[in-house]
């Protein structure tokens, strides 16, 4: 088989114009010639006339013409890639399929990376809106025993830290609770309700934040008594349409005259949220509510340039250990943490933006595993061409680069196509993205995350579409052209790359759809999860007494009968009821509770959930009794204080200790256990803890308290907002009914976030099982193809359809087992990551696996039996004529 | 474009392959094994037609516009040899009609039935 070795050979040494013209059509008459005439005397005659026309050859080669796209050494390399992008378009679209697929794959990948990453970058990753972020940190309090905490802080030691640290260039209280909304009664205006935060004079110098128009607050403003207000700009404008007048002129905030002393600027968001439409100081006075044992705020500080996160930490410590020393009874054990804000921003996210940005990753590898494979299908039938160009003498890098060009063409455009589907991909989630989600509207569309999945995917591209055309470049031809002879393209060994390739996508989806069965089985158990309430049929909206009005606890108390006495007699209204805080809306006033041990000896837990009801609040929410009875109507101002507890709490404080009667200490007062109720969740996902109810007829003078109502209603709760409002109009014709809904969306918008991340994980597993249902169907189809000659054979020689679909599906189904048994391996091993994600579901749940199995094998069967199918009807004669 | 068939005579004399690959498409089309095949078939005691001197030659014939290539007839069988088909143009017909009339009347010739008869 020396003999096209020497053909090619000879060849080599003609012109160049006339090699690239001729010099494969030359061996391959050739060829023809000694397949017809296999004798080495012809060959010899061959060989000598070849290199006796050498000569004249030469000759004449100066004055032949040469087509112009075909010469490549004389024109421009603009031109010349221009002529082959022409010639690579026809060879494309002579071959739909291949485009087709490999661009809906890089699309595919491409734009759900995209998307994703722009939403999750934007949303979690992206630096806070604040000028140099990473200095930005924000205090808890937590105990010593429990350093996860994070607790409010006590104004005290946010004073000593601010004055004794030295940590901080700035330090900024910000005063969370919902009690400090303000009613905004405009002239003319129905009252409404908007946010407001208390803030001391360091929040905004903090932030690095100057106003647009005025100041913002002084350390002389930090009593609580003046009466200055700061806007943000939405309410500036709102309310006189930016007329910058407004500094030093009065709004009428909370039955107070308010002066306007400063407007923020329009790029101002406030910690605490998107809504907060003004700012009031904070009253940081030593003394009433500003104790030692009140811990009710937040805080915003700026580290000193070139102090650590650990240096501020430690010369925190060193503050709160002196404090300590000096009051033991209030301080002890007490630690101030301090944590960088963004950590604290992203915070209980974290775990899920990671899990999501794996399975992003996931996804973006099964587009390279298919480009992979498609570019590596393709070039691989295409190695004879190359080798037979390369053993004429054809340029290989050019040869390379013609690959190279495909490549890049397939890739742009699919990443146009990526682009378009990322650009909606945004737009999707963002609409179905959970209002809770933070800092949501800063979501752009990231041009550099684009380019980054557009890089990996053509680096795939490129790297399995040349690397072959490399390797074929040095292969043999005779060995290439002895191949083709029996019509078997793509050696064994490229062969089994190509499975190889599409079992690792059928392993990668199987992790996919692991990870999203078990967050789907979760967030199932999370809808379903006890949360010791019955919350259908039950309308919320929260009323707000106005402190100028209603300063006396005792008409606070009165407004609260009347209403609720009011919203009882509504036609359709069962229960009404009211609460400081509703159930599975997190925590809040976490209070200390004393309470005496079996000994007889005074005993204080920290962290209970206090809540302070009203009305027939348990019988609303169906809260069961456990032991004594609830709050009645005599439970007054004027009679002794009692308390109903959780059953978490009873147990945890009395044991098996009958808790009635007991004497408790809470909010700075004693109190007596009437009743042992049903724990409720104060998270949505179920958590319960201990918790303790007071009366707000007993407990009104401790606070303004806001109260939520809940209003259980025998139709669609919907109904009872209309003349819920009218009969709040009929009391007091001034407050404002806030916030109604439904309480089943106050508990799904703190599930929100859960179903988003499932939802992302469905979205992705989707993805993945598209791509590998189309990366199996892609490799058995060619296979299919490649084996037409062997199919053929075997009809012939009386081979049952069934035998031959049987052993197409075969190939399919050890590549799927093959890709399935690594999945499952790779899924067992990170299940550990779900395990802080899931809910009420092992991440190795044998349901999930084996559902995921079989809808995968499903998936692969019917992805298989489509080329099965074509193989059965292959026509024998055809197949073998073909040769 | 009309050939210009008139320019034929130009090429004259020529050279004995090239007509020979003329005639043999002639009404014809055939990748270069089939000129091959079709030379052996119709000069048997000619001498064979070799692979280099016949794509010297297509490679002058198809510059001087007397041969064209032209698409495949048929189906070829899937196994990526390339075979180009090729047939005469109207110049190719005309020179190769102007090279068969000169190469009759000098057959024709008294002096060359001379020569003939000498032989017989």
């Amino acid at each position: 088989m020396i003999g096209p070795r020497l053909v090619a050979l000879i060849i080599r040494l003609y012109p160049a114009s006339f090699r690239r013209r001729f010099g494969e059509e030359m061996l391959s008459a050739y060829l023809d010639q000694r397949d017809a005439v296999p004798s080495a005397r012809q060959t010899l005659a061959t060989l000598r006339n070849l290199l006796a026309s050498l000569p004249a050859t030469h000759l004449e080669a100066r004055r032949v013409y040469h087509p112009p796209d075909l010469q490549s050494s004389r024109t421009s390399p603009m031109r010349n890639f221009a002529s082959e992008l022409r010639h690579m378009a026809r060879s494309l679209t002579k071959q739909p399929g291949f485009a087709i697929v490999a661009i809906v794959t890089l699309a595919l990948g491409i734009g759900a990376n995209t998307a994703v990453f722009s939403v999750l970058n934007s949303v979690v990753l992206a630096p806070l809106p604040y000028d140099q972020p990473e200095q930005l940190v924000r205090l808890y309090t937590a105990s010593r025993t429990e350093p996860a905490q994070r607790e409010f802080l006590t104004a005290i030691d946010l004073l000593d830290v601010r004055d004794q640290s030295g940590a901080f260039s700035d330090l900024g209280t910000l005063y969370t609770y919902r009690e400090t909304g303000g009613d905004l009664t405009l002239p003319g205006a129905d009252p409404r309700r908007i946010r407001v935060v208390d803030v001391s004079a360091g929040y905004f110098p903090a932030l690095r934040a100057t106003p647009l128009l005025g100041r913002t607050f002084t350390p002389d403003e930090e009593h609580g008594v003046v009466a200055r207000v700061v806007l943000s700009h939405r309410l500036w404008r709102e309310l006189t349409n930016g007329d910058p007048s407004i500094i030093g002129r009065t709004i009428p905030l909370n039955m107070r005259d308010c002066e306007v002393i400063g407007v923020m600027r329009p790029t101002f968001r406030d910690v605490a949220g998107e809504d907060v439409a003004a700012w009031l100081p904070a009253n940081l006075d030593r003394g009433g509510r500003n104790s030692r044992v009140n811990h009710y705020l937040s805080a915003i500080a700026r580290l000193k340039p070139g102090v650590t996160l650990a240096q501020a930490q430690a010369r925190v410590d060193a503050v709160m250990k002196r404090a300590e020393d000096a009051f033991p009874d209030t301080s002890k054990d007490r630690i101030m943490r301090v944590l960088p804000l963004l950590d604290d921003t992203v915070g209980e996210s974290r775990t899920s933006v990671f899990v999501l940005m794996g399975a992003a990753g996931l996804v973006l590898l099964i587009a390279c595993l298919n480009v992979a494979n498609l570019f590596l299908a393709r070039s691989l039938g295409q190695t004879r061409d190359v080798a037979i160009r390369t053993a004429l003498g054809a340029n290989r890098a050019r040869l390379i680069r013609l690959r190279l060009t495909e490549s890049l063409l397939v890739a742009a455009v699919g990443g146009v196509a990526g682009s378009l589907v990322a650009f909606w991909g945004v737009q999707l989630l963002l609409s179905v993205s959970p209002a809770s989600l933070a800092r949501a509207e800063e979501v752009g569309f990231d041009p550099l995350l684009l380019g980054f999945a557009l890089a990996t995917t053509v680096l795939t591209g490129l790297l399995f579409g040349a690397a072959p055309a490399w390797r074929a470049a040095r292969v043999d031809p005779t060995e290439v052209l002895h191949e083709g002879a029996r019509g078997n393209t793509g050696g064994r060994s490229s062969r089994r790359v190509r499975d190889i390739l599409v079992a690792g996508q059928v392993a990668v989806a199987l992790v996919l759809l692991i990870g999203a069965g078990v967050l789907m089985k979760s967030f199932v158990a999370l809808q379903r999860v006890d949360l010791g309430i019955v919350t259908d049929r039950i309308e919320t909206f929260e009323v707000n007494l106005p402190a100028a009005r209603y300063a006396q606890p005792g008409s606070r108390v009165q407004f609260h009968e009347a209403f609720g006495r009011k919203l009882v007699e509504l036609p359709g209204v069962e229960k009404v009821g009211a609460v400081s805080w509703l159930p599975a809306n997190g925590m809040y006033h976490q209070w200390g509770f004393g309470y005496r041990d079996s000994t007889g000896a005074d005993q204080f837990m920290s962290g209970t959930q206090t809540r302070v009801v009203d009305g027939d609040y348990f019988a609303a929410l169906r809260i069961p009794l456990v032991k004594g009875r609830v709050f009645v109507p005599t439970d007054g101002l004027d009679t002794n204080g009692v308390a109903v507890i959780g059953a978490v709490l009873a147990e945890k404080a009395f044991g098996r200790r009958n808790p009635i009667g007991e004497p408790v200490q809470t909010g700075g007062r004693t109190f007596r256990v009437v009743g042992v109720v049903g724990d409720v969740a104060y998270q949505a996902d179920g958590t319960k803890g201990p918790m303790v109810y007071l009366s707000h007829a007993q407990f009104a003078n401790d606070r303004n308290w806001s109260l939520t109502y809940v209003v259980r209603t025998a139709g669609a709760s919907g109904a009872v907002t209309g003349p819920a409002r009218a009969a709040l109009a009929t009391i007091d014709p001034a407050l404002v009914l806030h916030r109604p809904r439904p309480l089943d969306d106050v508990v799904a918008r703190h599930r929100a976030r859960q179903r988003f991340t499932l939802l992302l994980m469905g979205t992705f597993a989707a993805v993945a099982l598209t791509l590998a249902a189309v990366g199996v169907y892609g490799v058995l189809s060619y296979a299919v193809t490649r084996r037409v000659h062997e199919i053929g054979v075997r009809m012939a020689l009386g081979a049952k359809p069934s035998q031959v679909r049987g052993a197409v599906i075969k190939h399919g189904v050890l590549i799927a087992g093959a890709g399935m048994a690594a999945g499952l391996v790779a899924a067992i091993g990170l299940s550990a990551v779900l395990e802080t994600l899931v809910f009420g579901v092992s991440p190795r749940d044998p349901l999930v696996f084996g559902g995921v199995v079989l809808v995968l094998g499903a998936v692969v069967l019917v992805a298989g039996y489509v080329p099965a199918r074509r193989a059965t009807k292959v026509q024998p004669l055809e197949a073998l004529r073909g040769d | 474009m009309a050939p210009r068939t008139g320019h034929a005579k130009q090429f004259l004399p020529l050279p004995p392959l090239d007509f020979q690959i003329l005639t043999l498409l002639a009404g014809r089309e055939l990748h270069g094994y089939g000129m091959v095949q079709a030379a052996t078939e119709a000069f048997p005691d000619q001498p064979a037609l070799e692979i280099g001197s016949l794509y010297r030659i297509i490679s002058r014939l198809l510059d001087q516009g007397m041969i064209r290539e032209v698409d495949a007839p048929r189906a070829e069988p899937a196994d990526h040899r390339i075979r180009r088909y090729y047939t005469v143009t109207a110049l190719g017909r005309a020179a190769g009609k102007a090279e068969a009339e000169r190469l009759r009347a000098l057959l024709d010739h008294p002096a060359t039935l001379r020569l003939l008869g000498a032989r017989r």
